[in-house]
């Protein structure tokens, strides 16, 4: 007897600082005792790994330290097999990258809190690998609370099976339909990197609440019957806003805003959502000038002014303009009204359902 | 009518489309040039105009200020900075002692509003929750603000701190035990022994079995994978070797580790899709002792 050629099977890519398991088969043959593997650097033909290791198993183990291996190199490897006196002939050559793990992370920035108020979600998938190496396909997986799958994705290939060598960052979304009210799920998606690695994300927790008149608490809390568990939610939303001066002028109903540049400014704590109302009561209100302005950023916002009416300078009425990409793409404008006088209050109303808007304002008193 | 202002005089594809109107996202709001007595920013797009100022907040409130002599527009009269952590804590009514059943570390505003589900609620039992701020000085906790719900469900639960299983099928509880150890001493010359029972062990041990029927309750449909699918993540669940808690809607509740090897039987009548599960407990603590639940890992550890 004597022994046969082992066959070395593929390895995926891999982070050097993991160490990696190498296997391969024999068919027939001595009984072996050890194996040898060689790694050598496919760009200059030089081995940097060559360990023999006594073992009866069909594996090889290369350590994560220890090792000459570099991240984001391509390598070509191949194992003989030892039977005590002799060895076999070298197996077949296979080829595979090193590369730094990839950063593969999921998120819904379509639930607050972890909770959404819609039938459906929207996960997005962000990946990322240091050496360049691009992400082949993807999946997203929805499960329940019990872990069960109970919807998924078809697997999405990106078309970039072949894109390695420069940095690659990629992100997309999917749309899960139909959650129930009420329900938690879990979210999680897995793929797999051009070099082979298989990638999965950590999963991600969010309850569906269809949004329904409750009276407020700060502490929400639900009895699922069917689900035998208890929902609390926290309602905490701390909205601190900036001013200027920073020590404002208060007045019995509120503050008084009507000097130069004094302003009250709100940016974190919230978000307005796609379809939301407005309102404000003031008094005093400077003529010809902005009252407040709703910012995504400094080139899309929402501007409502307080104007004089053109057509009869006792009146006065409320305009808003929509800027997009600092144009303007929308102006509306209020009913018209009697300029209040220093002790009526003025209260405005701006309502945007989708891409309408409405804008009412009435002299109260 | 921009159409024809522009060049391209209704000549290409696009030209008619509308224009984009609508900004996602907002999340800076500046007011200015007016004395402010309320602003109110709300979801509700359903309500008739009214010119009442609100009187409190509600589900739909996302910014109110009333301007009482603070800037603040949320919901909580909390400055970010201030606070180390937001904890949620439970107690059955009645009861004095508070346990702590969730605790959020607030390292953005967003923290604030998160939700969670307590799955260790007993059936029939009123419980009182508690939002409670972990305040950055001196680690020292803030007002209580509190609600309270009472705990109802139907079916049987075998449930951890992450994932709760239900049973409805075919369940059905092997006989209980209460073990605990009594030593016998028998003493040359003595009619009758001597018992010895100065052991501490004293917990009860059972068995449960249960059809696997997958999505039934829902769909009404057998669904053969989905039914293999539910009994391999059962089955890999229950030997994870962590601590769970059995409850049903007659108000029992155990907190045990499945002991033994957890097994399935499958009813060749019915092409062997239907199967039924059966596991072995004992019991590892109290539900309502703080210390067990901790220790065994389903409630967690907390400072105060």
């Amino acid at each position: 007897m004597s022994l046969t050629t082992p066959i070395l099977n593929n390895v995926p890519a891999w982070d050097k600082s993991d160490g990696q398991v190498f296997t391969f088969n024999v068919i027939g043959g001595d009984i072996v005792q050890g194996n040898e593997l060689t790694i050598i650097q496919d760009s200059n033909n030089t081995v940097v790994y060559q360990v023999t290791q006594t073992t009866y198993q069909y594996k090889h183990t290369v350590p994560s330290t220890g090792t000459n291996l570099q991240n984001g190199v391509l390598y070509r490897a191949y194992i003989k097999t030892y039977n005590g006196a002799n060895w076999s002939t070298e197996s077949n050559v296979i080829l595979f990258y090193c590369f730094v793990n990839p950063t593969f992370q999921l998120t819904i920035s379509d639930a607050i809190g972890g909770v959404i108020n819609t039938s459906y979600v929207t996960p997005t998938i962000y990946y990322t690998q240091s050496n360049g190496e691009a992400i082949s396909d993807y999946r997203f997986l929805l499960y329940d609370v019990a872990s069960n799958l109970i919807s998924q994705s078809n697997v999405i290939y990106t078309g970039l099976a072949n894109t390695i060598g420069s940095i690659f960052g990629y992100d997309t979304t999917y749309m899960f339909q139909g959650l129930e009210d009420n329900t938690t799920y879990l979210i999680k998606a897995v793929g797999h990197t051009t070099g082979g690695t298989y990638i999965e994300t950590a999963s991600v927790s969010f309850s569906v609440q269809y949004t329904n008149p409750e009276e407020y608490n700060l502490l929400y809390l639900e009895n699922n019957c069917n689900g035998g568990y208890i929902n609390y939610r926290s309602m905490a939303y701390v909205i601190g806003g900036t001013s200027y001066p920073s020590s404002p002028v208060y007045t019995t109903n509120g503050i008084n805003l009507r000097s130069n540049s004094s302003y009250v400014e709100w940016n974190s704590g919230f978000v307005v959502p796609e379809d939301f109302t407005v309102k404000a009561w003031v008094q005093q209100p400077n003529l010809n000038t902005v009252l407040f302005t709703m910012y995504k950023d400094s080139s899309n916002y929402i501007k409502v002014s307080y104007i004089e009416d053109p057509l009869d300078n006792s009146k006065g009425i409320i305009t808003l303009e929509v800027i997009i990409n600092s144009a303007s793409t929308y102006f509306i404008y209020s009913n018209s009204f009697t300029k209040p006088t220093s002790t009526k209050t003025l209260c405005i109303q701006i309502r945007s359902i989708g891409d309408i808007y409405d804008v009412i304002a009435e002299v109260l008193g | 009518m921009l159409g024809f202002i522009n060049y391209n005089l209704l000549q290409d594809g696009d030209a008619l489309n509308p224009y984009p109107t609508h900004i996602e996202d907002i999340n800076d709001v500046k007011i200015q040039n007016a004395i402010y007595n309320d602003f109110l920013i709300t979801s509700d797009v359903n309500s008739p105009y009214n010119t009442m100022p609100p009187t409190d907040w509600d589900i739909y409130t996302i910014l109110w200020a009333t301007f009482n002599n603070t800037i603040n527009a949320g919901s909580v009269d909390l400055e970010f900075g201030d606070v180390a952590a937001i904890r949620i804590k439970r107690r059955k009514l009645g009861d004095f002692d508070w346990v702590t059943i969730y605790e959020k570390e607030i390292n953005d505003v967003s923290d604030f509003a998160f939700s969670g589900n307590d799955y260790f609620a007993q059936y029939g039992e009123e419980y009182e929750y508690a939002w409670v701020p972990v305040l950055q000085q001196g680690n020292r906790e803030g007002n209580y603000i509190t609600n309270s719900i009472e705990s109802k469900f139907k079916g049987v639960f075998v449930c951890d701190a992450d994932t709760i299983h239900k049973f409805y099928a075919g369940v059905a509880y092997g006989p209980s035990q209460q073990t605990q150890q009594v030593g016998i001493y028998n003493p040359i010359g003595q009619k009758y022994p001597i018992y010895v029972t100065n052991g501490e062990n004293n917990y009860q041990t059972g068995s449960l079995t249960a059809k696997i029927v997958g999505n039934y309750e829902n769909t009404h449909v057998l669904d053969r994978k989905e039914m293999v699918q539910e009994k391999n993540n059962l089955i890999k669940w229950l030997t994870n070797k962590k601590a769970k808690i059995i409850k049903d809607d007659n108000g029992n509740i155990w907190v045990v580790m499945v002991t033994g090897a957890p097994s399935v039987t499958y009813n060749s009548q019915w092409g062997n899709n239907m199967m039924e599960l059966s596991f072995q407990w004992g019991e590892v603590g109290e539900p309502n002792d703080v210390k067990d639940m901790q220790s065994v890992g389903l409630w967690p550890q907390s400072q105060i």
